[in-house]
């Protein structure tokens, strides 16, 4: 099909826009710059630090050219039961507020479902003490952004939630974790699943691994489930009965 | 799944660190020409990708390689920047601004062909923003960016196909509203 038409309105932009915006740019990141020329004037003039930095640089040497010792100082792509995940000891960071919040659409169970570009399996096995809420969070549509398609449902007792979210983002999208984060489990022959412990504490900025909030994680369909609960055998059981 | 290339630039981003300065210099008049496609107008255009690179800038120690290609990351925060800025003005009008207004004319120019090419610019421009949001978007991000089928689905979360039988369908639309105007 014709569609050269189309490429008329491309222009290039405007020479001093380009030129301003780099300079503010790289102004911006002339600061640390600067930083690390001090740090170096100030090793070359002091003997010990001299061999110090002599020895830092043998040992970046070493761990750059031998590959098991490069693969301890990168950060970690690991693939656990079928999910990749970047496991690191570094705080990943706060959410920036110049970052916009995607809110999910509520809808009640049977909106949602009907909303939810994809058939989905719900557990059966939850006791009766959990009552499903009616009020379910959908991240559908444009608005979505990079949650699309995401559909979260939870379980309400009188003293403990369940939650499940269930989502056709790529599963090869790495989340970071802290290395005792993860446990790789079977749910049955063909579902590896994997638990993950904890989350990232921004006080402190380390992870937490904090037992009372586990997640239990596979794919099925091309999409991936995602349990979270206090309770590693329910969200086991409850993950056996959502492949039934 | 991701595909090779995208392994590939993971590993080689793991190891080699981007150059931020050629990024600029590659995908800026992508990122322009995407909001110029979307607004229709320069300035805005301006406004906007100037927001989006010192997003970028500030959050470029965050970008994993590893999570999303460069340019699928660069356009995210480019329709974040864009969506804020819709929310935040009512942009019809100043959509219609006409585009070439402030283009140089040379010399020896023949009044005639600039004129008629300055109205087949206006019409284009009229016939993309009539369109519904999604298609619009899809337009701007192959035809103003230059992105491949593959990139616009990575970035939409659209699948490929998808993106391919949408733009088909949308080219044909205004390739009909185009030859009306032009026939």
């Amino acid at each position: 099909m014709d569609d050269k038409f189309l490429y008329q309105l491309r222009e290039q932009p405007n020479t001093g826009f380009v030129n301003q915006l780099r300079k503010k740019l790289q102004q911006e990141s002339i600061a640390p710059k600067q930083g690390l020329g001090g740090f170096i004037q100030s090793i070359l003039s002091n003997k010990r630090l001299l061999q110090a930095a002599a020895l830092m640089a043998v040992f970046a040497i070493i761990i750059t050219t031998i590959s098991p010792a490069r693969a301890l100082v990168i950060s970690l792509l690991a693939n656990v039961g079928g999910m990749a995940f970047e496991v690191t000891t570094d705080y990943p960071g706060d959410h920036d507020d110049s970052e916009e919040t995607i809110w999910p659409r509520v809808m009640s169970v049977d909106e949602a479902l009907a909303a939810f570009p994809h058939s989905i399996h719900l557990p059966a096995g939850l006791s009766s003490e959990y009552v499903l809420n009616d009020e379910v969070q959908v991240y559908v549509g444009e608005d979505a952004g990079p949650f699309a398609n995401t559909i979260e449902f939870e379980w309400l007792s009188d003293t403990n939630r369940v939650s499940l979210r269930v989502t056709d983002r790529d599963p090869g999208m790495a989340e970071i974790v802290a290395p005792d984060a993860l446990e790789e489990i079977t749910l049955d022959e063909t579902h590896p699943a994997v638990l993950i412990r904890g989350g990232w504490d921004a006080d402190d900025q380390v992870w937490s691994n904090n037992d009372n909030w586990i997640r239990l994680r596979w794919v099925m369909d091309e999409l991936t489930y995602e349990l979270a609960g206090p309770d590693q055998e329910q969200l086991i059981a409850i993950a056996q009965s959502i492949l039934k | 799944m991701k595909n090779t290339p995208e392994i590939l630039w993971a590993l080689h981003s793991q190891v080699e660190p981007i150059d931020w300065d050629a990024v600029y210099t590659a995908e800026l008049p992508r990122v322009y020409n995407f909001f110029l496609y979307k607004v229709g107008n320069r300035e805005a255009a301006q406004d906007l990708t100037a927001i989006t690179f010192e997003r970028a800038w500030k959050l470029r120690s965050r970008y994993r390689a590893a999570v999303a290609a460069l340019p699928t990351w660069l356009f995210g925060i480019a329709r974040n920047v864009l969506r804020e800025y819709l929310r935040q003005h009512r942009l019809n009008e100043q959509r219609l601004e006409p585009i070439a207004s402030r283009e140089e004319v040379p010399s020896n120019f023949d009044v005639e062909k600039i004129v008629q090419q300055q109205q087949e610019k206006e019409c284009l421009r009229k016939i993309l923003l009539e369109l519904a949001d999604r298609e619009q978007d899809l337009i701007a991000l192959k035809y103003g960016a230059g992105l491949t089928n593959r990139e616009i689905a990575r970035i939409t979360r659209l699948s490929e196909s998808n993106v391919g039988s949408i733009l088909h369908r949308t080219i044909q639309s205004i390739r009909t509203k185009w030859e009306k105007n032009h026939g």
